[in-house]
């Protein structure tokens, strides 16, 4: 996987995260995973189809879900991950894929990401692409947000 | 002025919707994805859609090619976390008015509001 698509994530987080007034959080140490297996509470998976393909899954736990959430509403109480809370959510992760993607295309990698889906509960298997993947671990003032990222260039394209 | 909100998700649309209603506008409707955003372009007769890009059912790109192919007078805004894509572009092609980056700022979703009631008064 080419580790420079990783600084596209970040840059995407960066700025989704400070537009929602998250301004205090720190990116980790990126690491490789030969076979990720989600261990959080709350996940969202997105495809990514185009000249790269694979996927990216956001994992979080549920009170850390909740208070992205509440500061996505404006600091609204959120205690419950109902269908408006699941729709912010995803809309987050959509919004750092977006940004990402758009930095992927304008370096010269045409992408397109597919809608979110959402996986919640806890003691869940979730066996994803069996591809070499970058985890980026997000500390936030919330809670640790944990984006994997499993890239390949499509050689068909 | 009559507006247009279309996006599958559901806080998107809510947060749109909270925007727009400070302009006062005349009405503003939701559709979650672009083939209803095309349907209510029939019904509701919209001055100004905001249209999402990856959409279930039908994609912003379709969905702004055929309202633009029926009432070229729609102003369509892409509002996209994916601007900057080819199918962003695709968009702009197909006649699409103006883009807005998510995450977006409340002030400028008003300035293209703004913007667009120019438009529809000269």
């Amino acid at each position: 996987m080419d580790a420079r698509v990783v600084n596209h994530f970040i840059d995407g987080a960066k700025t989704v995260l400070s537009n929602f007034k998250m301004t205090d959080f720190t990116i980790g140490k990126v690491s490789v995973n030969e076979d990720y297996c989600p261990e959080e509470e709350v996940n969202i998976i997105l495809g990514v189809v185009g000249q790269m393909q694979g996927q990216i899954v956001y994992g979080m736990a549920r009170d850390t879900s909740l208070q992205i959430v509440s500061k996505m509403m404006g600091g609204a109480v959120v205690t419950q991950l109902d269908d408006l809370s699941l729709s912010a959510i995803s809309e987050l992760s959509n919004m750092i894929s977006g940004q990402a993607a758009a930095g992927i295309s304008q370096a010269g990698v045409e992408i397109n990401i597919t809608p979110p889906l959402i996986i919640t509960g806890q003691k869940i298997e979730v066996h994803t692409l069996k591809i070499k993947s970058l985890n980026i671990p997000i500390t936030t003032s919330v809670g640790n947000l944990i984006i994997n990222v499993a890239l390949e260039y499509n050689i068909l394209k | 002025m009559k507006i247009l909100i279309a996006d599958d998700s559901k806080f998107m649309r809510i947060k749109l919707r909270q925007v727009c209603e400070r302009t006062k506008p005349e009405e503003v409707e939701e559709a979650a994805n672009g083939l209803e955003a095309l349907q209510k372009c029939e019904t509701f007769k919209p001055d100004l859609v905001f249209m999402d890009v990856t959409m279930p059912q039908m994609n912003g790109v379709e969905a702004t090619e055929r309202i633009k192919a029926k009432y070229p007078q729609i102003k369509v805004v892409i509002c996209s976390a994916i601007a900057g894509t080819k199918m962003v572009q695709e968009m702009l092609e197909k006649g699409a008015d103006e883009i807005i980056a998510k995450p977006f700022s409340d002030d400028k979703v008003l300035e293209v509001i703004d913007m667009v009631t120019r438009q529809l008064q000269q």
